[in-house]
């Protein structure tokens, strides 16, 4: 059995007059330990499977199994401390707290967490250990995405979901981000999936997850992934 | 401006439609609140003044100690200046309905005032009021308006009071009242004493529930009711209302009014002396014959009461004999019955041989008369012979009378005829002698021709010569045959003569014999009468002897069967011989009470006849002005309060009010910095994009204080007016419209919202357009001050350093926030400390080691002294009565040189003032160090020292009515709540005053009889009713009473203090609400994240709480001294009655204003932590705004 599992998950939002179909029967699985890429145009309902996945959305119809628990079917309390336990978040804005300094928005994290790492050396592996007294105001763009992942990190999760983490980021930093989340996800063993709309970075993940229109286009198995320095985009 | 623009405002609103709505509130609230306790006053008096002209308020009333005249009543009218005046009868009475006594709160009888009233004037003015018909009447003052029934038309009909407060509630339309004087008495002034509730009134003399004194029961006048002035007795009106004229232009409560009346009041004390002394004269007159007929009366109704005690002392001896040996009472009574009956048949018997004796003697007569009858009759026939023999006789005597009677006649004749014959024969004789002339001769010949014709015409043709002899010759024969027949006719005569004297012996016999006979017979009548009178009487007695025998024989029956129907019932009466004697008991006592009563009623009127009498020389007018109407003053002290509480509460609430709005349109304003931008780039002017917001600010401010202001106007002095109906009787609330406040109200919310919209607009518009363009980059995470101070912020847990920087981060809401909850804490605590305070004074004053000690006042009628006062010794024994202290007060104006205040306060000396620390506590009140009243000065009051601006040393003043003024020492300064007083020691007083007090007044506290009684209010109560029974005592007050009314005054200052209450309670809860929301809105994106991180939403929702929760905590603590300033204010500006405040807040009050914020903060958080819970992530995360 997959360590994630999504059986024809459906996921629909109206707003007023507009409806869309965010999800039209979503099936895929993902290994435990795998680097996995979901990618597609804007409007392929990556971040709604990505939500979904992460508990902070739910679906309409489907089954998503995570580590072997059917989430879906998780209440409120359930999914919250799924959240709280099992998954790490980084966004593509941040959302750091900006009246926290970087080993302070750490602590939030590991604060509520039982199997929480040290936030300082959390901080040091991400390359951060002389920037911990810093508000994330004085921090640069790439730094403050390690915040975020360092603040992901801390909580010590299964799952590491990151919706498009080099979006707002310049090429360089973008590569130290994706490099990071790999050492990470090699060194730990732990299952990341990231949202990209860019193709070029795929090369480098296990599984490579293609949407369009809310559907799973195509699933591809990259039996020998490239390293982060060998791709271009 | 654009349409687009336009929609755009709208679709603002109801997009952001909570803080549209919030923002309406709050203006609301704080213009409303403002405007509607301001409008409070103007609302309050103009509704008094109205209602005092409409219903014809009198100006000056006056009242004498004899009532008033017609001719006085015209001798004020003619005072200047007097427009109306209007005499008025009045009389107290304790009241009935429909049987049964009234009874007050505190146990006693209820009395009530009866007016009297034409019936034509109320008629007048009912048409008046209803019909446009009738006429404006002047005359006719303190009009009863009518709110239920009709006016009455009818002498036994009576309109009653509409209080609530005083008004018994029995006291409905058809309910029948009558009335008593004291102790059962009839009321003396009126012919009718029995009304019918037919229309329910308020009067503009009675403002508040005040009622004022009686001179009967409780000595409190418990309620008032108007009855037809026809149902008065008395010649005389008890007192007179005037009407001044223009009057009505003045303000009621302006200082102006009052020095308009004085004059007039002055004129007419002027002219009340030589009244008095008319009046007194008349009644000097009139007195004492009224007493003397009193008397007469009251020993009838003496005898009467007598009488009927003895018959029913009779009674319950009988049936208590019964309850005690009901054995022995039904064997008396068996016996009782057997000798009645033996005496019954005795009686019979006795009966029945009188009546067979009288039977048998009865006949025994009957045959007695029979006998005598019969020898009647053999008498009678014996009579009878008598009498006929008797007449036999009697007709012999008659003949032979009639015999006898003939002879002597026929002799008489005889001897006549011999005589004539003889003188004829002389005459002839001598015509022979001697020649006889002719004349002679033919006088001869007549006599001859009339004696004798034969022998006249024998001679008649003779010669005279021849005539003569012839004559002579045929005489002398003549003469010899009369001789002849003569001596027959005596013959015979003899011989009858004999017959007859035969006869009358006979007739004699006879007479003889008959009169014997009638004489047995009349023996035997009478005897036969008595027998047959004797025969009578006993044929009576026979009859009465017969009835008597049946009589007795129908009695004997009737006792028979009576006696054991009679038993029998006796037997069932023994058995219920304890129901019958409590009956009778019951009906002993109640014939004693009331007779008693009655009795006493009437020695009541002997002795108030008399006392009138002895206070002719006492007698005045006293002049009252309405300040003296019961209510009144406290109505302007009522006006006063709002008053003061406007100027306090709803400034504050404003001032929160806007603070609130400036926070909330500063959020609006940089949430959409953007669009502003965005508008700006495609070229909108800047004015264009400022007028959405001050179109916003505009709508929000107008609706609100629009709601408000309405709302304000109309609620708020309604509310407080409601509050005050407990107390005052009045019609409705006149809504007046403030128009400068109203103005003010809807000018400062325009003002401060536009204004803080524009003060927004303008610093933000003012940035670069490509700056605006971009989102406001959230604020920096800065350090604050707290870490600086490393030992702290290390034991600070981690989400406490997050909260204080983030309460650091914002210090515009953080100051918000915490002057909204410090302004509402404020409001809270010091509207719950003036109440504790107002209620502290009662137990200050009144209560346990208060400055008052005792029980009750009495008011003497007039001064006693502790020597000779038959009262105090009759007090004495009585063990309800502790102890008891004489005291002198006075009602005086006092101030000193170094005040303008002019105060009412009481001159006070104790009989002894070494004794006084038992009734009254003399003391510091900051030390508690207690004070000596002593013979080197006064002891005033705090708050009169302090409105006089004196201190110890300093001196005081005092005028009476007169205007006399006199300087006093302060010798001390004591702590006192209610009332101001001087303390004199009665030494002091005499060397001020230049003469002894003299002690009209005490003070007493109660014997351990009524303080240790299980029921005390009844025990006062009956004390209260014995005391009203001295004649030298006019009332009573208990000090329980007079806590009651001061209660009654706080408790509707409770209610005001309510409605701040609880109107500052909602804005908090409205100010946290905005704030927090306007916390949660900027921060959305940051809760989101966290939801994310896997926080549960109740640490969400801690994570902004922890903030609210310190800012609240910071809000009470400066709240609290908000509060205690706010209090401080209110003491000082509030006045009730004649209380002195005293800053005092207790412990409690601090938790149940600490309580009601905390219970707002918490309910605003438990709102919010449900919106909380309703962050989408999703949504949040989606972007940057």
């Amino acid at each position: 059995m997959a360590f994630i599992e999504m059986r024809s998950v459906y996921k629909h939002y109206s707003t007023g007059d507009v409806s869309v179909n965010a999800a039209d029967g979503v099936s895929f699985d993902i290994e435990q330990g795998e680097f996995c890429m979901i990618v597609g145009a804007s409007g392929a309902g990556k971040t709604t499977v990505l939500n979904i996945l992460g508990g902070i959305d739910e679906c309409d119809d489907g089954k998503v199994r995570v580590g072997g628990e059917l989430i879906n079917t998780f209440n409120e309390k359930k999914l919250t401390a799924y959240r709280r336990y099992d998954v790490g978040f980084v966004f593509q804005f941040y959302n750091l707290v900006p009246n926290l300094t970087a080993l302070e928005n750490v602590e939030l994290a590991s604060q509520i967490s039982t199997k929480s790492l040290d936030p300082v050396r959390v901080l040091e592996r991400v390359g951060l250990g002389d920037r911990m007294d810093n508000f994330p105001s004085q921090l640069s763009g790439g730094e403050q995405q390690r915040v975020a992942i360092a603040r992901a990190l801390a909580k010590n999760p299964k799952l590491l979901l990151c919706d498009e983490p080099t979006g707002a980021l310049d090429y360089n930093t973008g590569r130290e981000i994706i490099k990071l989340l790999l050492k990470t996800c090699r060194e730990t063993g732990m299952t990341v999936v990231i949202i990209t709309h860019n193709q070029a970075m795929t090369p480098v993940a296990d599984r490579v997850i293609t949407m369009k229109n809310g559907r799973v286009n195509r699933i591809e198995i990259n039996e020998t992934p490239l390293s982060v320095d060998e791709i271009e985009w | 401006m654009s349409r687009a623009l336009l929609r755009e405002i709208v679709r603002t609103i109801f997009r952001t439609k909570s803080r549209f709505l919030s923002l309406i509130i709050i203006i609301a609230l704080g213009a409303g609140i403002f405007v509607g306790a301001k409008a409070a006053v103007p609302d309050m008096k103009e509704t008094a003044k109205t209602y005092f002209s409409e219903n014809n308020l009198m100006d000056l009333r006056v009242r004498s100690t004899l009532g008033l005249t017609d001719d006085d009543i015209s001798a004020i009218s003619d005072v200047e200046n007097v427009s109306y005046v209007m005499p008025s009868k009045f009389t107290d009475a304790l009241v009935f309905v429909n049987g049964s006594p009234e009874i007050d709160i505190d146990g006693s009888q209820i009395s009530t005032r009866a007016y009297g009233m034409s019936m034509s004037q109320l008629e007048n003015y009912f048409n008046y009021v209803y019909k446009s018909a009738g006429t404006d009447d002047g005359s006719f003052m303190n009009r009863p308006q009518l709110i239920e029934g009709s006016y009455p038309t009818s002498d036994n009909e009576c309109l009653v009071d509409a209080s609530t407060l005083s008004t018994p509630d029995s006291f409905k339309i058809g309910a029948k009242i009558s009335l008593e004087g004291d102790s059962g008495a009839s009321v003396s002034d009126l012919n009718v004493t029995e009304f019918t509730v037919v229309g329910i009134i308020r009067s503009p003399y009675y403002l508040s529930y005040e009622r004022g004194n009686s001179l009967v029961g409780s000595g409190k006048i418990g309620t008032f009711i108007i009855i037809p002035d026809t149902a008065f007795s008395t010649d005389y009106y008890t007192e007179a209302y005037i009407k001044v004229a223009s009057s009505e232009n003045y303000d009621p409560f302006s200082q102006e009014y009052t020095d308009m009346l004085k004059p007039v009041a002055d004129k007419i004390s002027e002219i009340s002396a030589g009244r008095i002394n008319v009046r007194v004269a008349d009644l000097a007159a009139s007195l004492p014959g009224k007493i003397t007929a009193a008397t007469a009366e009251y020993k009838t109704a003496k005898d009467n009461f007598d009488k009927k005690i003895r018959e029913a002392k009779e009674q319950i001896a009988k049936y208590q004999h019964y309850v005690d040996d009901p054995d022995g009472a039904y064997k008396e009574a068996v016996e009782e019955f057997a000798g009645k009956y033996g005496l019954a048949a005795d009686e019979y018997s006795g009966n029945e041989s009188n009546y067979y004796s009288s039977v048998e003697q009865y006949s025994r007569l009957l045959a007695e008369y029979n006998t005598k009858n019969n020898e009647l009759e053999e008498k009678r026939t014996e009579l009878n012979k008598a009498k006929t023999a008797l007449d036999t006789a009697d007709r012999a005597i008659s003949t032979s009378q009639s015999t006898v009677d003939n002879a002597t006649t026929t002799v008489t004749t005889m001897k006549q005829l011999i005589a004539s014959t003889e003188t004829v024969l002389k005459q002839l004789k001598d015509y022979q002698n001697s020649s006889m002339d002719s004349d002679q001769v033919n006088s001869i010949l007549a006599v001859i021709k009339n004696a004798y014709p034969e022998i006249y015409n024998a001679i008649k043709s003779q010669s005279a010569q021849g005539i003569a002899s012839e004559a002579n010759t045929l005489l002398q024969t003549q003469l010899t045959e009369y001789k002849v027949q003569l001596a027959v006719a005596e013959e015979a005569l003899t011989t009858a003569n004999k017959e007859l004297t035969d006869a009358q012996a006979k007739v004699d016999l006879a007479q003889v014999a008959y009169d014997e006979k009638e004489e047995l017979w009349n023996t035997k009548k009478a005897e036969l009468k008595s027998a047959a009178d004797a025969l009578q009487s006993y044929y009576d007695q026979l009859q009465i002897g017969k009835s008597n025998l049946t009589l007795a024989q129908v009695e004997l029956m009737i006792s028979e069967n009576s006696g054991e129907n009679s038993l029998d019932s006796l037997k069932m009466v023994i058995a219920n011989a304890q129901t019958y004697l409590d009956k009778a008991t019951t009906e002993y006592v109640n014939q004693s009470t009331q007779g008693e009563k009655q009795l006493l009623a009437a020695e009541n009127s002997i002795k108030s006849a008399q006392k009138l009498l002895d206070n002719l020389p006492s007698a005045s007018w006293t002049v009252f002005d309405r300040y003296d109407t019961p209510g009144y003053s406290s109505y302007i002290d009522a006006v006063n309060t709002v008053s003061v509480l406007s100027n306090v509460f709803p400034v504050f609430f404003f001032i929160v009010a806007t603070l609130v709005c400036l926070v909330t349109m500063t959020r609006m304003v940089e949430e959409e910095r953007t669009q502003m931008g965005t508008l700006k780039a495609i070229g909108y002017s800047s004015s264009a994009i400022i007028s959405k917001y001050m179109l916003y600010a505009f709508f929000s401010s107008f609706i609100g204080s629009a709601i408000g202001v309405t709302a304000g106007i109309y609620g708020m002095p309604i509310a407080i007016f409601k509050a005050y109906s407990v107390m005052f009787s009045m019609p409705e609330l006149i809504i007046t419209f403030p128009v400068v406040y109203i103005i003010l109200g809807m000018g400062i919310s325009l003002l401060v919202t536009m204004g803080s919209a524009w003060v927004c607009c303008m610093r933000e518009i003012s940035s670069r357009t490509a700056l605006l363009m971009r989102p406001k980059p959230p604020k920096a995470g800065r350090r604050v001050l707290l870490e600086k101070i490393g030992f702290i912020w290390k034991h600070l847990n981690f989400t406490s350093k997050v909260t204080a920087r983030n309460l650091a981060r914002n210090k515009t809401r953080f100051f918000m926030t915490v002057v909204g909850i410090a302004g509402c804490m404020s409001l809270i605590l010091g509207s719950i400390g003036f109440f504790t305070s107002l209620k502290s004074v009662m137990s200050r004053q009144y209560g346990e080691n208060g400055v008052d000690n005792y029980d009750y006042q009495l008011v003497f009628d007039s001064p006693q002294t502790r020597s000779n006062s038959e009262l105090l010794n009759a007090l004495a024994s009585d063990d309800r009565v502790g102890s008891l202290m004489l005291t002198s007060v006075q009602s005086v104006s006092g101030s000193s040189d170094e005040s303008d205040k002019i105060m009412d306060v009481y001159l006070f000396v104790p009989e002894d003032s070494n004794y006084l620390d038992g009734y009254k506590n003399l003391r510091n009140r900051k030390t508690g160090e207690s004070l000596k009243l002593d013979d080197s000065g006064a002891i005033v009051t705090e708050a009169f020292a302090k409105d006089a601006n004196v201190s110890v040393g300093d001196s005081v003043w005092v005028e009476n009515d007169s205007g006399e003024r006199k300087y006093i020492t302060v010798a001390g300064i004591t702590e006192n709540y209610t009332f101001q007083y001087i303390y004199m020691s009665p030494n002091y007083y005499k060397s001020v005053f230049s003469s002894a007090p003299s002690f009209s007044y005490a003070i007493g506290s109660f014997g351990d009889s009524v303080r240790n009684s299980a029921d005390i209010a009844t025990a006062k109560a009956q004390f209260n009713s014995d005391l009203m029974k001295y004649d030298s005592i006019n009332a009573v007050a208990f000090q329980s009473d007079t806590i009651n009314s001061f209660e009654k005054v706080i408790n509707i200052v409770g209610i005001i203090i309510m409605i701040f209450i609880v109107a500052a309670g909602v804005l908090a809860f409205v100010v946290l609400y905005n704030l927090t929301n306007i916390n949660i809105a900027e921060r959305h994106r940051e809760l989101a994240t966290i939801k994310v991180l896997g926080f549960t939403d109740m640490e969400v929702s801690n994570y902004i709480y922890r903030e609210n929760v310190i800012l609240t905590i910071l809000g009470i603590v400066i709240g609290i001294f908000g509060g205690i300033g706010l209090h401080k204010i209110m003491i000082e500006y509030v006045k009730v009655d004649a209380i002195m405040f005293v800053q005092n807040i207790i412990w409690y009050d601090y938790l149940i204003a600490v309580g009601i914020t905390v219970l707002f903060a918490v309910l605003v958080n438990f709102i919010m932590h449900g919106k909380m819970k309703k962050i989408s992530m999703v949504e949040s995360l989606k972007s940057v705004e």
